[in-house]
């Protein structure tokens, strides 16, 4: 399905992602110690038969080869690709034989209602369906992360954990390199100078492949950051 | 409906983030019952003070709310809808409080700085200073320092609350501060800072005035220094 160097974009359905309320939930800062009262609640509910009018899911998506890993360096073929973190390198990608090179986005019209309502003093509404529209991305993601390990599974490789710019010790500003490999028409998203992707709601990184099942570890398993927020265990 | 009567069921709609009679609330059967709109409205009616109402009905309210958030009783969303109330309240409020000689507590302004797209917090921030009687001035996100120079000095503000999500764009707010010093502004106004990136290190480090961890730290943190 997702094919060597060729770039693959595709678009899909709203209703080919599940937004789980729960989750919706966890954004607003509900935890194991508290549910949302009825009221909001509902309001949970009808925010996320709004987003399912608004999203626009779609991904990007290309699959090249590792070259070459050090500290500090990741270099693909093809293309100048090379991205610097020592964490990921170092656990993940010396173990691995391709990377897929992502971007999943759910389209602008959602955070333009969100706006909308927060100019209008409808700040709760727009809080929830914000909140909405991060859980709707991030399932845009996972999507594609079971795709490409369905792929992957069928030539009997493994697949790892996906990392964003951003994240860890991988610079943001490694944004335009990622922008770079994925090269084509990107649905407009586009990245702001200062590396931010415009539409908000959408989210980029690379996953590795290869044949040494060590790869599907969290490297925060040898990370003693203990209160990253972020970690992965 | 008493004075006292109507001053605290006022309260007890902001604490259930009730703006009008069409609110559900946070118990069964208050549909259709008066919420903080109607309320205040009577309020007004019956000729309680603008004052008293702001006192005793919304920021009594909004405390308890505060507290409440505090004790993770309530939620970011149960916040919200109290400070939509008050806020509503307020509008209601608001020609009638220049009459009754009652001045808005200080004037804050608030921004994203420049690089950050990152609204949420900010957005939450001002709203529950507007609750807590703050004239706010939201100036949205990606606001350059020469932007905020120059609204510090058209306005004049007691306040100005910076953040930022990035770790790339807290910087930023280090070269605010430096362009307000510049400008020879920075005496002027205190400067709070807040957003996930930042602590209060880094807020000494730059040499903020405060840092918050959230909107009702944003809002203590205004009262202490107000004094
Ligand atoms: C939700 C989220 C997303 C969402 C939505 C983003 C959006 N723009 O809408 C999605 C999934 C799309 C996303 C994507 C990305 N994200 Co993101 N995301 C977050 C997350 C989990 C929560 C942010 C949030 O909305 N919080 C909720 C609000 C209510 O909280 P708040 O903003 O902190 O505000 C409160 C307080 O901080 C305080 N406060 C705020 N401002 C102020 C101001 C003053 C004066 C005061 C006193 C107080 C105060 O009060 C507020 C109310 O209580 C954070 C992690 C985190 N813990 O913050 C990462 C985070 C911001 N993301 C991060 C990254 C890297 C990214 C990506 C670049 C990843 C990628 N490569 O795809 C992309 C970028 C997207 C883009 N457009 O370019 C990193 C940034 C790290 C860095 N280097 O700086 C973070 C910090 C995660 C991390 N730990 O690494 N993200």
């Amino acid at each position: 399905m997702i094919e060597h160097c060729k770039p693959m974009v595709r678009t899909l359905a709203p209703n080919s992602i599940n937004i789980e309320k729960s989750e919706v939930a966890r954004y607003l800062g509900y935890g194991k110690d508290g549910n949302p009262s009825a009221q909001i609640s509902s309001l949970i509910d009808s925010q996320i038969s709004e987003a399912y009018r608004l999203i626009e899911p779609s991904y990007f998506c290309v699959m090249k080869e590792v070259e070459n890993v050090e500290a500090f360096r990741i270099s693909l073929r093809g293309s100048n690709s090379v991205f610097s973190s020592n964490i990921i390198a170092r656990r993940i990608f010396s173990k691995c034989s391709k990377a897929a090179i992502f971007l999943t986005t759910i389209g602008p019209r959602l955070e333009e209602r969100v706006s909308q309502l927060m100019d209008g003093g409808e700040i709760l509404k727009g809080a929830i369906l914000d909140a909405v529209g991060n859980e709707a991305v991030e399932k845009v993601a996972c999507w594609l992360e079971a795709s490409i390990k369905e792929t992957a599974a069928a030539s009997g490789a493994d697949v790892s954990l996906r990392y964003s710019p951003g994240y860890c010790d991988w610079d943001i500003k490694e944004q335009k390199v990622l922008f770079s490999a994925l090269d084509g028409d990107l649905h407009g998203v586009e990245l702001t100078e200062d590396c931010l992707m415009m539409p908000r709601k959408s989210i980029s990184g690379i996953i590795g492949i290869g044949f040494d099942s060590s790869i599907t570890l969290s490297p925060c398993l040898f990370c003693n950051k203990t209160d990253c927020p972020s970690r992965r265990l | 409906m008493t004075n006292e009567e109507n001053i605290q069921l006022l309260k007890e709609n902001i604490i259930q983030g009730r703006r009008d009679e069409n609110d559900e609330g946070l118990e069964e059967g208050m549909l259709g019952q008066p919420g903080a709109k109607e309320l205040t409205e009577a309020a007004i009616q019956a000729g309680i003070t603008p004052g008293t109402i702001i006192l005793e009905g919304l920021t009594a309210g909004m405390n308890v709310v505060g507290e409440k958030y505090e004790a993770k009783e309530y939620f970011i969303p149960d916040m919200l809808a109290s400070a939509e109330a008050t806020g509503l309240a307020m509008e209601i409020l608001e020609p009638h409080l220049a009459k009754a000689g009652v001045s808005s507590k200080g004037k804050v302004v608030v921004a994203t700085v420049k690089g950050d797209l990152h609204d949420i917090g900010k957005n939450i921030v001002s709203l529950l200073l507007k609750g807590a009687g703050y004239e706010v001035i939201d100036l949205g996100n990606d606001i350059p320092p020469e932007r905020i120079v120059e609204v510090v000095r058209q306005e004049n503000p007691d306040f100005l609350g910076l953040s930022a999500l990035l770790t790339t764009t807290m910087k930023m707010m280090g070269e605010t501060i430096n362009s307000l010093r510049e400008a020879g502004l920075r005496d002027r106004v205190k400067v709070l800072v807040g957003g996930a990136a930042v602590s209060q290190d880094f807020a000494d480090e730059i040499g903020a005035d405060g840092y918050g961890t959230d909107g009702f730290h944003a809002v203590r943190l205004v009262e202490e220094l107000r004094e």
